[in-house]
């Protein structure tokens, strides 16, 4: 037989064991079967339950090792210990001789170990098909010896996704220059823990990013994600992330979700809308003349602004305004005269609005003869510098909400980007975009650091999430905690000055509980 | 070791201080504010202990090792008892992570195991659910340090039991129905 027809039998086979070891990797750590068949658990005397809940790795660990806990201490189960020569002498006095395969199956499903004894009480015993339990057995000898995806002993894996074809496509190279220039330096100097940065770019060209994301994750492996673009995070991003438990820090979303319970893996760093409409709401009450005014909540009728406007009613009940009201239009069917009719009808003082600037411009044509005229409050990443593009005269009754602006970058975190740009030759068209992708890495970086050598997806999770008013020196201070997802929940409110089309801050940081 | 001896000798001593009445009792187990998964805020010793019989357990929503199989010996014994459970059987699952563990994660984590109603899965301020724990010598430092011991109380009748959680569910099921009919 030649050569090459070895080779490729041989990798046949590491590939087919490596299959039943991934098959097995899901029963211990899901309990549930690649083969969709059922698994049961049953517990001492008790019927079978889905095997779902009292999966391997919920007590012998991630590596195998075993967590101890009330009092509880599940065995080591990697092979090696298992079949240690001399056998086991377990701490209530149990003793065996060493595991084979055969006897490892039997004391999974029927609950004794080599000697006959009866396993501990904690140990379910589980129904699977025999296929299951050969793939379980096959990845027990793996355990404790394969590498997170993205890590080797040299090198760390980060994807970044950034803005790819389309109106951002020339933000995404110059956020992929600066990022990759970040990593280079870091690399040259500091590095992590003796490991060099490898970062690995996915331009996003819109439209479903699944496919490709599977192939980006897939290929390579990668350690942690960031995503770089300018509304980071869509639900698809998280609940990916989520599914594939790859840690993903976010910059900027629309939407971010807080709660640490539907999203453990994403880590949001600015606020979305949420919170900024609540800065809005307390920025109007607490700062503007009238003392309790009457609201209006203006927003596109779409499922994902229903958080937003109820965020920002309870902020209007908490804050005290004299009354508020919701005011919905379908998404892409603004009629400005209806709305204002509306408002006239209410005679509301406040206008919170959720459209588009263009949408904010017809609104303002259309109210400016109302005595008095509103005040609208806009969240900035809606409406854009179009609000430079107000009535005139009206342009002072705007005030919109940014979730961080250029006062917090301090002198020592601008000088590294600056120094950065002028060694690497960088351009910074669109600085916003690539402070907070640079913020981003920055923190990244910090949370792999304090994970140390021996770092695991789950230990910088838990770095993250220990985060404590960090500041990158780019950023508003990030803080993470158990159930804080949204690292900086908060926002800044500016007016707009029309002639000189810039925006003047006139709040200061706006956190409302 | 000895901190656990000292507050199971705290707990021994205290039952016998109810002994002496409710007002003892209530004094001893305090009357601190817990939450409970439907949000609600109930009085530890008033609403939730006083004139009942009751299984009391701590655990953590998001602990994968010793807590699933104990909630489910919890679920078989809640089945087990039968009509008696919600009218003279109560269970109260206090967690060790007030933290992670809102109510409306409760409510979740309860929905899973088809609690019935009477079985209240509680959670609170820090400092109350953790005086709450130390009160019934289920107290730790460190929430993976929690006890996978039920304490099963006849408070009327000052009758008070500790039982491995993880040992059969007959015998577990003999032993509160024990418990509930003491006289």
């Amino acid at each position: 037989m030649p050569a090459w027809s070895w080779t490729a039998l041989l990798a046949g086979a590491v590939l087919a064991s490596s299959r039943s070891e991934q098959r097995g990797k899901q029963i211990y750590l899901r309990g549930t079967s690649p083969s969709g068949r059922e698994i049961t658990a049953s517990l001492g005397d008790s019927a079978g339950l889905p095997a779902a809940s009292l999966a391997c790795g919920g007590c012998h660990g991630l590596d195998g090792q075993g967590k101890p806990e009330g009092g509880i201490v599940p065995p080591n189960v990697t092979w090696d210990s298992l079949t240690k020569p001399y056998g086991h002498r377990h701490p209530d006095g149990r003793e065996h001789p060493a595991y084979t395969e055969q006897s490892l199956r039997r004391a999974i499903t029927m609950g004794i170990d080599p000697a006959g004894n009866a396993l501990g009480v904690a140990m379910p015993k589980y129904a699977m098909s025999a296929q299951d339990a050969a793939d379980l057995v096959a990845y027990l000898k793996r355990i404790g010896k394969e590498r997170e995806p993205g890590l080797t002993n040299r090198a760390i894996r980060i994807g970044a996704i950034v803005p790819g074809e389309g109106p951002l496509e020339d933000a995404g190279r110059e956020i992929q220059a600066l990022l990759e220039a970040y990593f280079e330096e870091l690399n040259a100097q500091a590095r992590i823990h003796d490991r060099r940065v490898e970062i690995r770019f996915l331009r996003d060209p819109g439209g479903p990013l699944s496919p490709k994301l599977e192939r980006f994750l897939g290929g390579e492996g990668i350690f942690a994600l960031l995503d770089a673009r300018a509304l980071g995070a869509d639900q698809e991003l998280a609940r990916r992330a989520e599914a594939e438990e790859v840690p993903l820090v976010v910059p900027l979303a629309t939407f971010p979700e807080a709660d640490a319970g539907a999203s453990r893996h994403v880590f949001y760093l600015l606020s979305g809308l949420k919170d900024q409409g609540r800065a809005l709401v307390e920025f109007a009450v607490r700062k503007l003349d009238d003392a309790k005014p009457r609201v209006a909540i203006v927003h596109p009728q779409s499922g994902s602004f229903s958080d937003v406007v109820r965020a920002m009613e309870e902020q209007c009940r908490l804050a005290g305004c004299s009354s508020t009201i919701e005011v919905g239009y379908p998404s892409g069917g603004f009629v400005a005269a209806t709305v204002a009719e509306a408002l006239q009808k209410d005679g509301s003082q406040v206008v919170c609005f959720l459209g588009s600037g263009r949408e904010l411009q017809s609104l303002m044509a259309e109210t400016q003869a109302s005595s008095p005229a509103p005040t609208f409050m806009v969240a900035g990443a809606l409406t854009g510098r179009d609000v430079f593009d107000a009535p005139a005269g009206s342009a002072s009754r705007i005030f919109a909400a940014y979730p961080m602006l250029p006062s917090d970058r301090t002198s020592e975190g601008l000088e590294q980007l600056q120094a950065l740009v002028r060694k690497k030759r960088l351009t910074l068209r669109h600085l916003p975009l690539q402070v907070a992708a640079n913020g981003a890495a920055r923190i990244l970086v910090e949370a792999l650091r304090r994970s140390g050598r021996d770092v695991s997806r789950e230990k910088l999770l838990a770095e993250l999430e220990g985060l404590y008013e960090f500041d990158t020196g780019l950023l508003p201070p990030v803080t993470f905690g158990p159930n804080l997802r949204v690292g900086a929940p908060g926002a800044y409110v500016v007016a707009v000055d029309r002639a000189r089309r810039r925006f003047v801050p006139v709040s200061g940081w706006i956190a409302p509980k | 070791m000895t901190a656990r001896l000292a507050g199971a000798l705290v707990f021994l001593c205290a039952l016998r201080a109810a002994a002496d009445g409710s007002d003892a009792a209530r004094k001893y187990f305090s009357d601190v504010t817990l939450v409970d998964q439907n949000g609600k805020s109930v009085r530890f010793y008033s609403d939730l202990l006083k004139g009942k019989v009751v299984v009391i357990n701590s655990f953590f929503g998001t602990c994968t090792s010793v807590c699933p199989p104990v909630t489910q010996k919890l679920v078989q014994i809640q089945n087990a008892l039968g009509d008696r459970f919600g009218k003279e059987v109560f269970f109260l699952s206090l967690t060790v992570d007030p933290v992670h563990d809102t109510p409306a994660r409760l409510k979740q984590y309860a929905d899973k195991y088809h609690a019935k109603p009477g079985w209240s899965f509680l959670t609170g301020k820090k400092e109350d659910i953790e005086w709450a724990l130390y009160r019934v010598g289920q107290y730790s430092a460190e929430k993976n340090d929690h006890s996978t011991v039920l304490v099963v109380g006849n408070e009327p009748k000052q009758y008070w039991k500790k039982l491995f959680s993880l040992a059969k569910t007959e015998e577990l099921v003999k032993l509160v129905t024990a418990v509930a009919d003491s006289s």
